[in-house]
C-alpha cells in the first residue's frame, strides 16, 4: 500500500477528460482533445529541463500579461469602453439590459478561453523537473515578502509548494462551466472528472465499494440540488412578481372583454387601492385615462373585433414609441404604475402623441388604440406626451356603427329611446349634446341596482333606460355609445381610470376610479364623452373607509422603495463615481498602507533608529569620540563605566571629574525625567575640560 | 567573569554615596547600614551581599548555591540579624513534609476544635538549608509563599507578612539523596548566587576573627521591618528609561533564542531583572536604572532560570556563559 505523501508526489489529474469536457462545452472539441493529448503525451517524453525560480517567475509574469492581454482584447474587440459608457450614461433600460448582456458575455468569452490562456505555462511545467511549483511564484506579494514569511501561510500551506497541474485542471474545470452547451450529462460528466482525479487522494482506511457509493450519493445529491436551484430561482422570481402585483393591480386586465357589471345586483364594490399615480407639470388634472376600447356589444360583455395587437416598431433611443406624426404639443403627463409579470395595459390619454421612458422590451397596440407593455419591470413610469390631434384610434369602420349584436330588449330600448330623443339625423356634436343633456337631467348615479324586473322582455340595460333610470359608468358610457350609434354617430366604449384626487402634484387613481366612457367620432377625430353624471365621484368617495390612509401610507412607502429599486437615470452614475472613488482610495491606501507597514517593520527591527532618544546631544559622546580615538573604541556591548574601566581611564588624575561627566550623562540619557539644566551646564563645562586635557599632546603617553 | 569586577567604584556603595551623592537618601542609609553589618560576618563577599540584598530589597528571594562551607547559612543568618524581624530556618531533609512548613491543623481536644498551628513559614525571613534535600513535593510548598506571599493551607488563604524573604542554600556537588529543583521553583528565585571560596588572604582574616567567637553572635539589628519597608517602596520608585527597558527585554528575548537553551528566560525574569537593576541603582544612590546595573545583575538573575540542551551542556556551554555570551551580542545602550 501506498503511503499518502507517495500518491500525492505521483497523481496528476486527468487533464485530458477535463480538457475534453471544457471543449465539448465550449465547442472548441478538436482543440481541447489535441490540448489534452500534448499534455499527456509530455508525461512519457524524457526532455527535462530544471527551471531556476527566476524562470519561473517570469514565466508566471508572461502568462498573467498574457491574460491581461486577452481579456483587454476581448473587451476591446467586442463593444468595450462604449459599452460601459452607456451602461452609465443612458437612461433607456432596455438598452442598459443589452449591454450588461454584452458585458457578461464578454467575461463568459473570456472564462471560456482562460484553458488557451494558461496553456503555455501549464507545458512549460509540464516538461520541467519540477512536479509542484512553490506559492512565491504566483503571488508578487509573496515574492516580496520573501522566503522567511513561509511561516504566515495556513498551516497546510506549510510545505509552500502547489501542483500545477492540479491548478490548471482546476481551471479547465472552472472554464467548463462557462460553456454553451447546456446538456443534463454536463454535471455528472464534471463530478466524475473530479472524482477521477481526486481517486488517488483518498483515504485507504475506506474501501473502494465505500467511495463509490458516496460518489453515487453525490451524484443524486447534485441533481437534486440543481432541479432545487432551478426551483427556488423560478420561486423567487414568482414570488417577487406577486409581491409587486400585490401592490398594484390584482388580476390581469383583459383589453379583449370588457365584462362589465351591468345587470350585476346590489352594490358596486371597488376597493380604494390606489392603480395609477398621475403627476402633471402644471398640476392640472389629468382627465381620463384608458385602458382599453371595446366596439361590440353583446350580452353585457364589451368586446374588440379587431383582436390583433401589434408590436410597435422599435423605440427611438430606446425608450421612445411615438405613435403620432402630429406636432409635439409640450403636454407631458407622468404616469406610474405597478405591472403584473411584466405586462400591463397602458393608460393613456387621448390624442397620444408619444410614450417616454417606458422601460418595458415591447409596446402593442391594436387598432382600437387600446396599448399594453410586455417583459416591463414591476413598477414602470413613462411619461406621455400628448395634445389634440394625437392619438392612434383607427379610423371608424362598419363597427363602430353596428347595433346587430344587441339581443331584443337591449335594443327596442335603445331604439325606443333614440326616438324618443330624436337623436337620428341629428350632426354628431348635437346628439352628443342631446346625450349629454339627457343623461345630466333625467338620470342618476348610483351604485345600488335592485333585483332586476321580473319581466322576461327585460334587460339590465333597458331597465336602466326604460325604468330605474339609475346606474353606475357602465350603464352610461353603454347607453352613449349605442344610442350614439343609433344616431349613426361611430361610436366606441373606453374603459380606464378618471384620476381625481390630487395629493401634491400627484393624481391618484385608485381602483374605484375606474371609469368607462364613450368614444365618438366627431369632426374627423375621436373625442371622449362622459355622460355619467358629475356626482359618481362623491358617490365613489364615500368608499373611503377610515384605513384609507393607513393603507395609503404603506402604498406609498412600498411605492418609494420599488420606485428606488428600479429607478433609471442618474442615479447609476453617481453610484459608479462613489465606486471608482472608493476603488482609487482604497488603491491609494493600499499603497500608503505598505509604505507605512513597512516603516512599522523597521522601527520593530530597529527600535534605537527610529524613536528618538532622550540625551543623544550629550556632550558626553563628543569626549568619548577623543577618548576612543586616542584609547581605542568602545565595545558594542560594553556600558561607557566598562569600557573606561577596561582603558583603566577611572584611576588617572581626571578620574573623578570623568565620573562624574559619566554620571551626569547617564542622568541625561537613562532617567526618564531628564537633567536639570543646571547639571547639564555642569557636563558641558566638564566636557570642556576633559576634551581639552584628553586633547593636549602627550596625555596619552602620561597614562600610559 | 565580564562584568562586576569587587573593586568596581560603583558596587562600593562607601565610596559612591560619599562622592556622588553627599546627602545619603534614608532608604539608601538602611541600605548601608545592612550592609555594613552583614560584611562584619562574612568577609571578603561584599558583591555578593550586596546583590543579596539587591534581591531582598527588591521584594525577591534568593538561592545560594555553592559548596558546603562556604558561608551560605552564614549570610542568612547573617542578614536575619541584621533586621529585628522574625526569622525561622527549616532545614531540608528527604522526609520533610509540606504540612512542615505550613504548618498543621491540630484537633484540641479540651475545645473540641481543630486549630491551625502555623509553619515555618510565617515569618519575616525564612532560611531554607539545603532546599534540595526536599522531595520536589515540599518545595513545591514553598511555590505560592513566594510568588504570592500567601498560603493556602486546608482550603484557607493564610496571608504571610509583609516582608517575607526567602533565602534558599543548595549544595551543588552532592548528588545522593537530593532532588533538584524544579524550573518552577527555580523562576520563583529572582536570584541565585555562588559566593566561592574566599582568597587566601581574606580566609585568614577570617580565621583571626573567628578565633574567640563567631562574628555573627557579635552583631545585632541594625534596621527595623519598617525600615526594611521603605526601602523595599523607594526601590520601586527608581525610574527606568524606555531604552532600559528595551535593553532588558532584549537582553532575556536572546537568552531564549540562543542555540542550545531548551528553555529561555520567562518574562518573570525580565522583572526580575528591572527590579534588582533598580535596587542597585539605589545602592548607587541613584535614581535611574543604568546600563551598569542590568549587566552586573544579569547573570544571577538569568542564568539558573535557563535550561540547556545536553548537547550543549556536554560541550561545555553553562547557564552562566550562555547569559555572559547574551550579553556580549546585545549592543548596549551608551
Amino acid at each position: 500500500m501506498n503511503s499518502p505523501s507517495d500518491n500525492v508526489r505521483h497523481a496528476t489529474p486527468p487533464i485530458l477528460l477535463a480538457l475534453a469536457l471544457w471543449a465539448w462545452q465550449a465547442d472548441l472539441l478538436p482543440w481541447g482533445l489535441a490540448m489534452g493529448a500534448i499534455l499527456e503525451a509530455l508525461r512519457f517524453s524524457k526532455v527535462r529541463f530544471v527551471p531556476r525560480t527566476e524562470d519561473l517567475n517570469r514565466l508566471w509574469n508572461a502568462t498573467v500579461l498574457l491574460f491581461i492581454g486577452v481579456a483587454l482584447y476581448l473587451f476591446l474587440a467586442r463593444r468595450g469602453l462604449e459599452s460601459v459608457g452607456t451602461i452609465v450614461t443612458t437612461s433607456s433600460p432596455a438598452t442598459r439590459l443589452d449591454e450588461m448582456r454584452e458585458m457578461s458575455q464578454t467575461a463568459v468569452v473570456l472564462l471560456r478561453w482562460l484553458p488557451f490562456v494558461f496553456y503555455p505555462f501549464i507545458v512549460a511545467t509540464s516538461v520541467s523537473r519540477t512536479t509542484t511549483l512553490p506559492w512565491e511564484v504566483f503571488s508578487l506579494r509573496l515574492r516580496a515578502m520573501g522566503p522567511e514569511v513561509s511561516g504566515l501561510r495556513p498551516p497546510d500551506w506549510a510545505t509552500g509548494q502547489i501542483h500545477p497541474g492540479y491548478l490548471y485542471f482546476a481551471l479547465v474545470l472552472f472554464a467548463s462551466c462557462a460553456g454553451t452547451a447546456r446538456s443534463k450529462a454536463y454535471l455528472p460528466l464534471l463530478l466524475s472528472v473530479l472524482a477521477l482525479a481526486l481517486w488517488p487522494w483518498r483515504s485507504r482506511r475506506y474501501r473502494a465499494w465505500s467511495w463509490v457509493g458516496m460518489y453515487l450519493c453525490l451524484l443524486v445529491g447534485a441533481a437534486v440540488t440543481e432541479r432545487g436551484i432551478e426551483r427556488a430561482r423560478q420561486t423567487l422570481l414568482a414570488l417577487e412578481g406577486r409581491l409587486m402585483q400585490n401592490a398594484g393591480q390584482g388580476d390581469r386586465f383583459d383589453q379583449l372583454h370588457g365584462v362589465t357589471s351591468i345587470g350585476a345586483v346590489g352594490r358596486l364594490k371597488e376597493s380604494g387601492r390606489i392603480i395609477l399615480r398621475v403627476r402633471t407639470p402644471d398640476g392640472t388634472a389629468p382627465g381620463l385615462l384608458r385602458e382599453a376600447v371595446f366596439n361590440r356589444f353583446r350580452a353585457s360583455v364589451w368586446g374588440a373585433t379587431h383582436r390583433e395587437f401589434q408590436t410597435v416598431g422599435t423605440p427611438i433611443d430606446g425608450h421612445i414609441w411615438r405613435f403620432s406624426r402630429r406636432q409635439r404639443s409640450g403636454r407631458f403627463m407622468t404616469i406610474a404604475r405597478y405591472t403584473a409579470q411584466g405586462e400591463a395595459p397602458i393608460a393613456l390619454p387621448s390624442g397620444t402623441i408619444m410614450i417616454t421612458n417606458l422601460p418595458a422590451l415591447a409596446v402593442e397596440t391594436n387598432y382600437l388604440a387600446s396599448a399594453r407593455m410586455h417583459e416591463a419591470p414591476p413598477l414602470v413610469v413613462y411619461t406621455v406626451e400628448h395634445g389634440p390631434g394625437g392619438g392612434f384610434d383607427g379610423p371608424p369602420d362598419a363597427d363602430d356603427t353596428n347595433l346587430d349584436s344587441l339581443k331584443g330588449p337591449d335594443s327596442e330600448a335603445i331604439e325606443e329611446t333614440a326616438q324618443a330623443l330624436g337623436l337620428k339625423g341629428q350632426p354628431p356634436d348635437h346628439a352628443v349634446a342631446i346625450l349629454e343633456r339627457y343623461f345630466a337631467t333625467k338620470f342618476e348615479y348610483t351604485r345600488w341596482q335592485d333585483r332586476s324586473t321580473g319581466q322576461t322582455n327585460s334587460s339590465p340595460l333597458a331597465a336602466f333606460l326604460r325604468e330605474s333610470r339609475a346606474g353606475h359608468c357602465e350603464y352610461f358610457a353603454t347607453a352613449t355609445v349605442l344610442l350614439l350609434r343609433a344616431a349613426g354617430v361611430p361610436a366606441r366604449y373606453a374603459v380606464g381610470f378618471s384620476p381625481g384626487e390630487p395629493r401634491g402634484d400627484t393624481w391618484l387613481a385608485r381602483a374605484r376610479d375606474a371609469h368607462a366612457w364613450c368614444l365618438a367620432w366627431i369632426n374627423g377625430h375621436w373625442q371622449d364623452v362622459d355622460t355619467t353624471p358629475g356626482t359618481w365621484r362623491q358617490h365613489e368617495a364615500v368608499a373611503a373607509g377610515w384605513s384609507e390612509a393607513i393603507r395609503d401610507w404603506f402604498s406609498d412607502a412600498w411605492y418609494h422603495f420599488a420606485l428606488w429599486r428600479q429607478r433609471g437615470g442618474n442615479w447609476r452614475i453617481f453610484v459608479f463615481a462613489a465606486g471608482m472613488i472608493a476603488l482609487s482610495w482604497l488603491g491609494w491606501r493600499q499603497l500608503r498602507g505598505s509604505r507605512w507597514r513597512r516603516a512599522r517593520e523597521q522601527q520593530t527591527a530597529h527600535p534605537q533608529r527610529t524613536s528618538p532618544l532622550p540625551g543623544l546631544d550629550s556632550e558626553f559622546f563628543a569626549l568619548a569620540a577623543v577618548i576612543a580615538r586616542n584609547h581605542g573604541p568602545r565595545l558594542p556591548h560594553e556600558t561607557p563605566r566598562a569600557w573606561l574601566r577596561r582603558l583603566s581611564l577611572i584611576g588617572t588624575p581626571t578620574a573623578s571629574l570623568l565620573d562624574e561627566a559619566l554620571q551626569l550623562h547617564y542622568r541625561l540619557r537613562f532617567d526618564p525625567r531628564g537633567l536639570p539644566e543646571s547639571d547639564r551646564c555642569r557636563l558641558r563645562e566638564l566636557a570642556r575640560q576633559l576634551l581639552g586635557t584628553h586633547r593636549a599632546p602627550g596625555f596619552r603617553n602620561r597614562i600610559d | 567573569m565580564l562584568i562586576g569586577a569587587t573593586s568596581d567604584p560603583v558596587s562600593n556603595p562607601q565610596t559612591e554615596g560619599n562622592r556622588d551623592a553627599p546627602k545619603v537618601t534614608p532608604p539608601q542609609e538602611t541600605y548601608l547600614r545592612l550592609h555594613r553589618t552583614i560584611c562584619q560576618v562574612i568577609r571578603g563577599q561584599d558583591a555578593t551581599v550586596r546583590r543579596v540584598l539587591a534581591a531582598f530589597a527588591s521584594g525577591g528571594h534568593v538561592l545560594l548555591n555553592d559548596y558546603p562551607g562556604t558561608g551560605k547559612t552564614t549570610l542568612a543568618k547573617a542578614l536575619a540579624r541584621a533586621i529585628a524581624a522574625q526569622f525561622t530556618r527549616i532545614q531540608f531533609t528527604p522526609d520533610l513534609l509540606p504540612s512542615d512548613i505550613l504548618g498543621v491543623a491540630i484537633f484540641h481536644q479540651s475545645n473540641g476544635e481543630f486549630r491551625f498551628h502555623e509553619g515555618p513559614v510565617f515569618t519575616n525571613i525564612l532560611l531554607a538549608d539545603e532546599i534540595n534535600r526536599a522531595s520536589p513535593r515540599t518545595q513545591s510548598a514553598l511555590l505560592e509563599a513566594m510568588a504570592e506571599g500567601q498560603v493556602s493551607v486546608e482550603g484557607q488563604r493564610r496571608v504571610l507578612p509583609e516582608l517575607f524573604f526567602v533565602i534558599a542554600t543548595q549544595n551543588p556537588i552532592e548528588f545522593r539523596g537530593t532532588y533538584p529543583l524544579p524550573e518552577a521553583q527555580m523562576d520563583r528565585f529572582a536570584l541565585q548566587l555562588d559566593l566561592g571560596y574566599l582568597p587566601p588572604e581574606e580566609e585568614s582574616a577570617m580565621l583571626a576573627a573567628q578565633m574567640r567567637d563567631h562574628p555573627l553572635d557579635r552583631i545585632s539589628a541594625c534596621t527595623t521591618v519598617s525600615e526594611v519597608l521603605a526601602l523595599r517602596r523607594a526601590v520601586q520608585d527608581v525610574r527606568v528609561s524606555d531604552e532600559i527597558r528595551r535593553y532588558m527585554v532584549e537582553l532575556v528575548a536572546a537568552t531564549r533564542k540562543t542555540a542550545g537553551v531548551r528553555l529561555g528566560a520567562s518574562p518573570r525574569a525580565s522583572l526580575a531583572l528591572m527590579k534588582t537593576s533598580q535596587a542597585l541603582a539605589l545602592f548607587a544612590g541613584m535614581e535611574c536604572v543604568t546600563p551598569d546595573h542590568v549587566q552586573e545583575i544579569a547573570v544571577p538573575v538569568l542564568a539558573h532560570r535557563l535550561v540547556l540542551d545536553p548537547q550543549a551542556q556536554y560541550s561545555g556551554q553553562s547557564q552562566r556563559s550562555v547569559v555572559e555570551d547574551v550579553l556580549r551580542q546585545v549592543p548596549t545602550p551608551a
